[in-house]
């Protein structure tokens, strides 16, 4: 299940994109940190525009959709690595940083800390997130948040997709299956990824409550 | 369409439910995404093949179910929409001057009959405005995925789905009470429904109950044999899997009675129970639904007192249907939609020996005998985005549909008055009645959205309706048998025809759509339609009755349907920098002509629009309404069809909503109480039969002014 004829320029474009959105994240996240030492921790924060046409979704490979991270340094070193979610900011701006870039010295170059397999994964994520993300479903009246759980094949297609948590209106449950369904096949992940790593879970959420 | 190809269909549905069990297991813990946030609803949507053309809900349906309890008349207001009258809550849409049977009505997916041969109990008649939760319209180029078996388009009318606990949420739960009250008809409507779930199983209870005295007109005059009482009631419980819902819905529908101002007869009781299956699975290779439906209807018409006389007409009637579809998405701008149908309907209908009766005994009258009317449908549907700009739709549904129906009997073989029907018998019961229909729907349609401002979509559907019961089976040709057959409130006599063909009609549809932007502060929006039916069921006549009344067999013509509708709307003013006050507007057009004789075809609607002003002033939006309508002048000659002068309505309304959970309706329809007819209305004949039947037969007069409450609370 590859890209389709007609989509192949499309998808082309916008695997191009995400590359150069994987590699600003790369590049950024040792900018970000107030120190060269390896941090244990990392939240991203990510929030996302609204598509442009809500009637016909933008494509990944639109413009509408940026996807840009702060990387910020724990407080501490931490044994846990996972991706906080935060509160997407209704705003004007695609991503709202949380924690401001530290005005640290100039940070080293990204040969200078090589990358490590959690790094490749988090990246990974964030492409996986933000080809969700470009066509978000419809919000439905008196509906929460569902949470799709699914889990991607070598090739990056998807593998299994069931709902773990109802937002309460079927129609949602539904359409947040569909979202996660319409954003597949994603680009294939790297070769060093542990399976574990392929395995997702998000929320989507339809009012603009707390998830 | 071949058996064996259906075969193949079930084969292939069925395999796709067995991989669905055998699904994956996620066995270990996942990586948490941040949430994904949908978008909100934009004002103004833009073409999307396969979505319903517009559908009716939230506010917007709130507001309407003040004005009256009919569930399709939930749809007026909304661009080439009007209903033919019927009683209080049997409204029959038409749709770009498809009407009835034209039109298919369904109710949470399920097909329901009219088994009436005056067609009181539509599928529409089975709930209250109340009880519904959404209502889209699909029209003339409605998918093959909507369903067959219509020319016009799909009604979908959609009650309240289950609901769920969120996660960790524990125990939900959540109900609402509404109140409404109409001064024209001295009625209203109570309901309650309440949900309790965890996060797997939910349990839903819902009720309504409306009536009406006989509403008074603008005339102001009671119209006669317009009041009505219905019950409905029914139970939900649902089980939610990580994979899928299941959700049963059972229910009973009780209607003690219902007059129809404009049929000879009454409904005197209408009892109905309904179930419902339905799973809905969500895979990483697609969606399937299976749903198995069942309906029983009990239907019975006599005189209310208006009317007056005893002449007793049953019905029994059973509809069971057998749906499944999978979607299969086919790389990220492909979508495969597959389908099967399979829908069995039975009906009796007879009317009672009436003791003492010269005319109506010795015998039972059996006027459909074992009818069925049997359906096989497969369908096939992709969907496609090769850009970003075009979406493309094509669909293919084939269907056999057998009807057929047994021998029949008059009130009696040998009575001087049933000469007629006697002989009528003798001929119907001498020939075979078993028709099969195979018949082949296309829909076509495309769309071009070169930016978030504009969209023009376009297409073609080919669509076919095969002949309901009553048209091919009705045979009486007696001067009271043939009367009792009439779907159209023309209160004329219909004889049906077993040759009857299915109508086929070529529909032609562009709709261009433009607006400022997704907040859509203004945006216009322009459908032109043609459809050209071959085979069209009209009517030719046989005789020349009594009263000004015809006596007509259901015949074949071929029939030319056209129109135009715009509508817009633009936002004006701010009060206090709060939303703005906002302009609608919309213009309806619609003519319709019998290309073999040169009539206009029935209920062709004349031009309408309608014009409304709206302004939120913090907790309260008011709103003004004004409604005009032209002269109908162009009428069915062979039915005798009155016209009615052109009239404009004010409405004004104001809804007052001071929390979340409260709401306050306040209007007064009609407000200057103006005297109008109604132009789908058809005949007065209640008020014609009270005043001793002396011509000439006016058409069906509107309500006068109302003033009307709503009160609606959820907890």
């Amino acid at each position: 299940m590859g890209l389709s004829r007609g989509g192949g320029l499309a998808g082309a474009v916008s695997i191009v994109l995400h590359l150069l959105v994987a590699a600003a994240l790369v590049q950024g996240a040792p900018r970000g940190a107030g120190a060269p030492a390896p941090v244990e921790a990392i939240i991203v924060q990510l929030s996302l525009s609204t598509p442009s046409r809500p009637g016909a979704p933008a494509r990944v490979a639109d413009s509408s959709v940026r996807a840009r991270a702060v990387v910020a340094p724990a407080p501490g070193p931490s044994a846990s690595r996972k991706m906080a979610a935060a509160a997407p900011a209704a705003s004007a701006s695609p991503l709202t940083p949380t924690a401001p870039p530290a005005p640290a010295p100039a940070p080293p170059t990204s040969d200078a800390m090589p990358e490590r397999p959690n790094q490749a994964a988090e990246a990974y994520a964030r492409l996986v997130w933000a080809r969700i993300a470009a066509r978000p479903p419809r919000a439905v009246e008196g509906a929460g948040t569902a949470w799709v759980t699914f889990r991607l094949d070598r090739s990056g297609r998807l593998a299994a997709l069931r709902l773990t948590g109802s937002s309460g209106r079927p129609a949602f449950d539904r359409a947040a299956l569909a979202t996660v369904r319409a954003a597949a096949p994603f680009s294939a992940p790297p070769a060093g990824l542990a399976e574990a790593a392929l395995m997702f879970e998000v929320p989507i959420r339809s009012g603009g409550g707390p998830v | 369409m071949s058996p064996s190809f259906s075969r193949r269909a079930a084969l292939a549905a069925g395999a796709a439910m067995a991989a669905a069990l055998a699904a994956p297991v996620l066995a270990q813990t996942p990586t948490r995404l941040p949430p994904v946030q949908a978008q909100a609803a934009p004002a103004v949507s833009l073409a999307e093949p396969g979505a319903p053309d517009l559908t009716v809900s939230g506010e917007r349906l709130a507001r309407r179910r003040t004005g009256g309890d009919d569930a399709v008349s939930l749809l007026l207001g909304e661009p080439g929409v009007a209903v033919q009258a019927g009683g209080g809550t049997t409204a029959l849409p038409v749709v770009r001057g498809m009407a009835d049977d034209r039109m298919l009505v369904t109710v949470d997916g399920a097909e329901v009959t009219a088994f009436c041969p005056n067609h009181m109990n539509p599928p529409g008649g089975y709930l209250t405005a109340a009880s519904v939760e959404s209502i889209a319209l699909s029209s003339t180029l409605s998918p093959v995925s909507a369903g067959g078996d219509n020319i016009g388009g799909v009604v979908a009318i959609t009650r309240r789905a289950p609901v769920f606990a969120g996660r960790g949420e524990g125990v939900h739960h959540e109900g609402e009470a509404a109140l409404a009250w109409r001064s024209a008809s001295q009625g209203g409507s109570a309901s309650v429904r309440g949900s309790v779930a965890g996060e797997r199983v939910s349990l839903g209870l819902e009720t309504s109950w409306a009536r009406g005295e006989n509403y008074r007109s603008g005339y102001g005059r009671d119209v006669r044999s317009s009041e009505y009482e219905t019950y409905d009631a029914a139970v939900v419980a649902a089980l939610r899997t990580d994979q899928g819902l299941v959700t049963l819905r059972a229910g009973r529908q009780f209607t003690p009675y219902q007059g129809f101002p404009n049929q000879r007869m009454d409904m005197t009781e209408n009892r109905s129970g309904f179930a419902d299956l339905r799973y809905e699975g969500g895979y990483a290779w697609g969606d399937v639904t299976a749903r198995a439906s069942w309906r029983d209807v009990r239907h019975e018409m006599n005189f209310l007192a208006d009317k007056g006389g005893d002449m007793p007409m049953l019905t029994h009637g059973v509809d069971l249907g057998l749906a499944l579809a999978a979607t299969l998405p086919i790389g990220p701008d492909n979508t495969l939609g597959l389908g099967l149908d399979v829908r069995r309907t039975d009906l009796e209908d007879w009317w009672p020996a009436v003791a003492g009766s010269m005319m109506m005994g010795p015998n039972p009258y059996i006027n459909i005998n074992g009818g069925e009317r049997d359906r096989t449908a497969v369908w096939a549907e992709w969907t496609s985005r090769p850009t970003a700009a075009w979406t493309l739709l094509a669909g293919l549904r084939l269907e056999r549909v057998i009807t057929d129906a047994g021998d029949v009997q008059p009130y009696s073989w040998t009575g001087m008055m049933n000469a007629a029907d006697a002989a009528a018998a003798l001929a119907f019961n001498a020939r075979d009645h078993r028709r099969s229909d195979d018949v082949a729907d296309v829909t076509l349609r495309a769309s071009w959205a070169p930016s978030d401002q504009a969209s023009l979509e376009f297409g073609y559907a080919r669509k076919t309706r095969v002949p309901n019961l009553y048209e091919r089976y009705a045979w009486g040709l007696g001067a009271m048998s043939s009367a009792m057959t009439s779907l159209a409130g023309d209160a004329n006599s219909w004889v049906g025809d077993i040759d009857l063909k299915p109508e086929t009609a070529d529909n032609l549809a562009a709709t261009l759509r433009l607006t400022d932007g997704p907040q859509a502060r203004r945006s216009l929006t322009v459908s032109l339609f043609r459809s050209a039916v071959a085979d069209y069921v009209d009517a030719d006549k046989l005789a020349d009755l009594a009263g000004g009344f015809v006596r007509l067999r259901f015949a074949n013509h071929d029939a030319l349907i056209q129109g135009l509708e715009v509508s817009g709307q633009t936002a004006l003013w701010s009060l206090n920098d709060g939303p703005s006050a906002v302009l609608t507007g919309q213009v309806s057009w619609v003519q319709g002509e019998n290309r073999d004789t040169g009539d206009d075809l029935y209920h062709m609607a004349p031009l309408t629009s309608r014009f409304s002003l709206e302004q939120p002033l913090g907790s309260w939006t008011v709103i003004a309404e004004l409604e005009l309508v032209a002269e109908k002048d162009r009428v069915n000659a062979l039915r005798h069809e009155p016209g009615t002068d052109g009239y404009s309505l004010v409405n004004l309304r104001a809804v007052w909503r001071p929390t979340e959970r409260f709401r306050v309706d306040l209007a007064v329809e009609n407000a200057f109480d103006e005297a109008y007819d109604l132009p789908l209305g058809g005949v007065s004949y209640g008020d014609y039969k009270v005043g001793g039947q002396v011509p000439p037969l006016l058409p069906l007069a509107g309500p006068g002014r109302s003033v009307n409450v709503g009160l609606n609370v959820r907890f």
